[in-house]
């Protein structure tokens, strides 16, 4: 922390407080409230409850539906962050290239990020409508047989394709400034060493992009596990079958449109064990960047 | 640096189709938001402009009719503006206040707190879901402002944006504010949020539009109209589009979608420096 | 106007590393004190400790007949330029310098005559209205200077004010610094590393190391008696060569391993093993071959109005540094003789490396 810092005081009391207490009332309370529902199990309507340890858990665990979602955050999660990562730096790397109408080109590529995720769905729902749809009707066209409303792996398509458009203005944003915070002797040099402008790329630039790469593939993650939640919930729905539901998506129609609380709790404790790994995994990485 | 002219030319293309990749849903919509119902039933969606721009944003900004429910679209634009400004705000003091008491003091209970706000950043909303809603409505705060806005602040992630700042500040500049006779509160006041100013206004760009677009939250406490944000009015719109078995209102909700897009867009692009420093500098 | 006395002042970091082992310093009122020495010495600390940044967690330090030991920085009558400035950054150069006045509830008027004053005397009257950002570094530390000036306190002090700033700057403000001082007689305490500045600024030069005052005195006293050999090998440069040696029969000569022998002027026993300091320019070039050392030059740097040259002495010392006055040529390997005057020599103990 700081070498000098102020001594007693009821100063950081005070300044703390308003922080401490939202916190309290907002977050532990609820927070507590969830591992607690996770161990109980409710009559159907809602009347009574017993404390059945850790069956919800295991209820969910074993369910197909769980596993099934489980496999799909996974998988989505990966592709939408490998996705959308390989097109932003590809983006960048030419932008950060450009001379003339560089500004331009930067604005056109990072306004995206101002569009909420529900906003994106409906965009993308649009261009899929079956009825007027630009995108339905041109790979229905093509012969592709285009169905999300009933296919699976279609519906899979449009969740993704969403989802990786909504995020590369944010991975555009912070590779273009790795990109430009590369110092230029550095790329002067390696031109010097190295004609092909591709091989510069793969030995120089990417190796010295890794921390701004790996922290994105972090922040990719997480928004593909939660915030793609409004992207689905106005596209897909979850549907064909729960194919499209991720396990964010998966807590809500359970809880609130099914509620079975218990197993939405302890859902929500199964996802909170995992983000916070997750989350611990990347500030510690980020920790130490800053003590470069 | 050198370069070829095939290079200069296919970077150029390259950008130029990015560009449109990202424009073009959104160019779409706002082209299409222009025409009759019948006439994009009757040619699908639109690439240029007709002549109802006035007529559809003049009913989905004035009639609630047209957005499906007793609100208007200027009265849902409204409520995004709350939710915007309050959770910037309120996020902003709190998370100044809160890392200035972490950062700059030696206290008893430093080291546990800063463990408790931490922990906050392990549990984004969408996970505790369920629980909060049960704790506002409880504590009778569902379709209030205040129910909105503050279990989204309960995250930290503005604290540690302000921590990591304060922690790039000289420690010669307390020291020498302490010889020259400033007190906690006079440091903070005089020196600390005056250097924060641009630090500040970063952060509040940034959480200006991540609470206009807050969706889920806003969806599961807000059962009231009256509360509806412009986000969440879309979503309600779009709901309702096969009703009555009448031609869906189609151009109506594609400008209320550009209504909702429009604000965030231009913060982010006016402030495009501010913002992108503030989202690079605080997320490194 | 006050004197500053430390009596046996220490510190322990809570992690129990002790930065200070006991200090105990006088300084005058209206003198120049210098703390020297390596980076980790502690000289930082102890200024810290007198501005009140750091707690003393052994002894005292006074100022003027205070205890100041658990008196807040703003309450000790002190003021300090730091190093990297520490200006307030969005404040106007006035505001900066203005700003410890309106804290202590000076009036309007008053503040104004002080900063216009102290501008005055530094130059600055045409930037005050400005920002820290649009000044040169030279004339930042000028603001910074202000800032302690206006205060009107009772000690100055100064942590490593120059060290950011080029070769040509930092002689010019080392001699404003001085003259300042001067002209305005307060009491001062002056940290640096760069043994040239300890010099010619200090009254009284404190020579750290480790913690401990290995030295206290006028410049020329320490460059004349090191009393130590740190201290000697810290100050002056090139640095005093160092010649491990034993004390002859004679107790007249100083003789090596090679059986060189150099004739001293000191009282010492007999057969003692010491170390013998020569100072670069305490060599004679001996032109027509007679004399005690033979060595070979390994390089040779022209200074133009000297002459450095790195001489291998064999096994007494592989590494010895001849500073000879005007130009001179030399071959690589060529050989050289040179003798020395007895009472330039310096003799430290070689168990406990004190001055004989």
């Amino acid at each position: 922390m700081k070498r000098v810092q102020f001594g007693h005081s009821p100063v950081p009391y005070l300044f703390v407080a308003p922080q401490i207490l939202i916190i309290l009332i907002f977050f532990l309370w609820p927070a507590g409230q969830a591992v607690y529902q996770s161990f109980l199990l409710e009559d159907a309507f809602g009347l009574s409850s017993q404390f059945v340890w850790f069956r919800n858990f295991e209820d969910v665990l074993s369910s197909d539906s769980w596993a099934k979602s489980a496999v799909f955050t996974i998988v989505f999660s990966f592709i939408v962050a490998f996705l959308s990562i390989a097109i932003s730096l590809f983006l960048a790397v030419r932008a950060d290239e450009i001379i003339r109408g560089a500004k331009s080109y930067k604005t056109l590529l990072m306004w995206g990020y101002a569009i909420a995720p529900p906003v994106a769905g409906l965009l993308g729902s649009m261009l899929f409508n079956p009825l007027m749809g630009d995108l339905y009707i041109l790979l229905n066209s093509m012969g592709f047989e285009f169905n999300h409303i009933q296919n699976g792996n279609d519906a899979a398509f449009v969740v993704i394709l969403i989802a990786v458009w909504k995020q590369i203005s944010v991975n555009f944003i912070f590779f273009l400034s790795g990109l430009q915070g590369i110092p230029k002797s550095v790329t002067e040099a390696a031109t010097l060493d190295c004609k092909s402008a591709e091989r510069r790329f793969w030995t120089i630039t990417f190796p010295l992009l890794a921390p701004t790469t790996f922290f994105l593939m972090v922040i990719n993650l997480t928004y593909a596990f939660f915030e793609t939640f409004g992207i689905i919930d106005v596209s897909t729905k979850g549907s064909p079958g729960g194919t499209t539901a991720t396990l964010v998506y998966k807590v809500y129609v359970d809880g609130f449109l099914g509620a079975d609380m218990g197993s939405s709790a302890a859902q929500s404790v199964i996802l909170m064990f995992m983000v916070s790994i997750l989350t611990i995994f990347q500030f510690r990485f980020i920790e130490r960047k800053v003590h470069y | 640096m050198y370069q070829s002219k095939l290079r200069i030319i296919t970077n150029h293309l390259i950008l130029i189709l990015g560009s449109a990749f990202m424009i073009a849903p959104v160019w779409i919509a706002l082209a299409s938001s222009t025409h009759t119902r019948e006439y994009l039933f009757q040619n699908g969606l639109q690439m240029w402009f007709g002549g109802h721009f006035l007529e559809n944003y003049g009913a989905i900004l004035f009639d609630p009719a047209a957005t499906k429910g007793r609100v208007t679209a200027l009265e849902m634009l409204f409520n995004s503006m709350v939710l915007g400004l309050g959770f910037a705000i309120g996020k902003v003091v709190i998370s100044m206040m809160a890392a200035y008491a972490i950062v700059y003091f030696r206290f008893k209970l430093a080291v546990p707190l800063f463990w408790v706000i931490f922990a906050t950043l392990l549990l984004p909303l969408e996970v505790r879901i369920v629980p909060s809603y049960e704790v506002v409505s409880s504590l009778g705060l569902l379709n209030t402002y205040t129910g909105l806005i503050l279990p989204l602040i309960a995250s930290a992630t503005g604290t540690f944006f302000f921590r990591q700042f304060y922690r790039s500040v000289p420690d010669e500049l307390l020291e020498a504010a302490r010889l020259d006779g400033a007190g906690p509160l006079r440091f903070f006041v005089d020196i600390l949020v005056p250097l924060s100013v641009t630090m500040i206004a970063a952060i509040f760009i940034i959480m200006f539009v991540v609470g206009w677009n807050q969706y889920l939250w806003p969806l599961l406490m807000t059962t009231d109209d009256q509360l509806y944000t412009i986000v969440i009015g879309i979503k309600q719109v779009y709901n309702s589009l096969y009703e009555g078995g009448q031609i869906p209102q189609f151009p109506k909700a594609f400008a209320l979608t550009i209504m909702a897009t429009i604000p965030p867009v231009l913060v982010v692009v006016i402030f495009q420096r501010m913002f992108i420093k503030g989202l690079v500098e605080t997320e490194k | 106007m006050a004197t500053l006395s430390l009596r046996q002042t220490e510190k322990t970091y809570e992690n129990g590393f002790k930065a200070l082992h006991g200090i105990n310093l006088e300084i005058a009122d209206g003198e120049l004190a210098v703390l020297v020495g390596p980076s980790g010495c502690g000289k930082s600390t102890l200024l810290r400790m007198i501005a009140g940044l750091e707690t003393i967690t052994g002894g005292e330090i006074m100022i003027g007949d205070t205890v100041v030991n658990k008196i807040a920085p703003a309450d000790r009558d002190i003021a300090m330029v730091f190093q990297n400035y520490a200006l307030y950054p969005h404040m106007t150069n006035y505001a900066n310098m203005a700003y410890g006045l309106k804290n202590r509830g000076y009036s309007k008027a008053e503040i104004d005559a002080r900063v216009r004053e102290a501008a005055a005397i530094l130059q600055l009257n045409d930037h005050l209205d400005r920002k820290p950002r649009q000044l040169s570094g030279g004339q930042r530390q000028r603001v910074a200077m202000g800032r302690a000036i206006v205060r009107e306190p009772k000690v100055f002090l100064f942590d490593e004010p120059l060290s950011n700033l080029d070769a040509k700057l930092r002689v010019d403000m080392r001699l404003e610094i001085k003259n300042l001082q001067q002209r305005l007689g307060t009491t001062s305490v002056y940290v640096t590393h760069d043994q040239v500045e300890a010099m010619t600024l200090a009254d009284r030069l404190i020579v750290m190391n480790g913690g401990v005052a290995e030295q206290v005195g006028s410049p020329i006293e320490i460059y004349e008696k090191p009393a130590t050999l740190f201290v000697a090998g810290f100050i002056g440069s090139p640095s005093m060569n160092f010649l491990p040696g034993r004390v002859a029969d004679d107790r007249s000569h100083a003789m090596f391993s090679d059986g060189t022998c150099l004739a001293l002027d000191h009282d010492v026993e007999a057969g003692r093993d010491v170390i013998v300091g020569i100072r670069p320019e305490h060599f004679t070039l001996q032109q027509d071959g007679n004399g005690p050392l033979k060595a070979k030059v390994r390089m040779v740097e022209s200074l133009g109005a000297e002459t450095l040259v790195y001489l291998d002495f064999g096994i007494i010392g592989e590494n010895v540094t001849l500073r000879l006055q005007g130009t001179h040529q030399f071959a690589r390997d060529q050989e050289l003789t040179l003798s020395t005057i007895a009472n330039q020599l310096h003799l430290f103990d070689r168990e406990t490396g004190k001055r004989i």
